[in-house]
């Protein structure tokens, strides 16, 4: 069985925010699982990605000046 | 302060929000007014279970997408812009694909969604992306939409919309790290 190429941080970059719309594929899942477990820097960036997306949910849904 | 006087008062932010989506002054003029005549003509609708800006914000949101619908695509095409923000992209990374400057951490959450000024600073980040970018950005973004909904609304294939969402959170992201987070440490 031939293990497929490891992928880069620019690749990872660009699959996790593909993650962000549709299901990844099972194979590309399980290579970004063992680029996450090594790399911090890509563990950041997808925390980054959520408190992104998170914030921009709540733009807008400001409190009122009377709460 | 009765309804009408604390709707005068989100009219303002309301405006913003449907401006940025709409990128017509007419047009987030009459969603606004719809929004706001849709509140007062169902005042018991609004239990006050919710804030009246979120009630507001999520009724403004379903006129935005209505209009999107209803609106022929428009074609925007600003390669120069996007050819910048993929130069900018690629420049993050080492040839082996490595960063150049790896993230890091933000901190926790709750500290920068709980500060008003991060939420200008975010909504200045996003204003900064180029027009099409923004628009397909906040569709998924702020108004939820499915991937799918948006490339049939602006007929761009599924890829090229993956490769715009991807354009604009790499742009957003950089935006804030340098305006707001790297100060924060």
């Amino acid at each position: 069985m031939t293990d497929q190429p490891k992928l880069t941080c620019h690749q990872v970059s660009r699959i996790l925010s593909d993650g962000l719309d549709a299901e990844l594929p099972e194979d590309e899942r399980a290579r970004l699982r063992k680029h996450m477990a090594i790399c911090d820097a890509c563990r950041q960036f997808e925390q980054q990605m959520a408190l992104m997306r998170r914030a921009l949910r709540g733009l807008g849904a400001g409190k009122d000046d009377e709460e | 302060m009765n309804l009408e006087q604390q709707l005068a008062q989100l009219r303002g932010p309301l405006l913003r929000y449907a401006k940025l989506q709409l990128r017509s002054d007419a047009l987030a003029e009459d969603v606004v007014s719809e929004t706001m005549l849709a509140i007062l003509e169902k005042p018991d609708a609004y239990a006050g279970a919710s804030s009246l800006r979120t009630y507001a914000t999520g009724i403004l949101k379903h006129k935005v997408i209505d209009v999107l619908r209803r609106r022929s695509r428009e074609l925007l095409i600003e390669p120069l812009d996007e050819q910048s923000i993929d130069d900018a992209i690629d420049a993050l990374f080492k040839a082996d694909g490595h960063w150049v400057d790896p993230p890091q951490s933000w901190g926790a959450p709750e500290a920068a969604l709980e500060q008003r000024e991060f939420f200008e600073m975010l909504q200045r980040c996003v204003d900064r992306l180029p027009a099409r970018l923004g628009r397909i950005f906040m569709m998924r973004e702020w108004l939820e939409m499915d991937v799918n909904q948006i490339c049939d609304e602006l007929n761009v294939t599924a890829n090229n919309c993956g490769v715009m969402l991807y354009r604009a959170r790499m742009q957003l992201r950089e935006c804030l790290e340098r305006n707001w987070f790297q100060e924060q440490r």
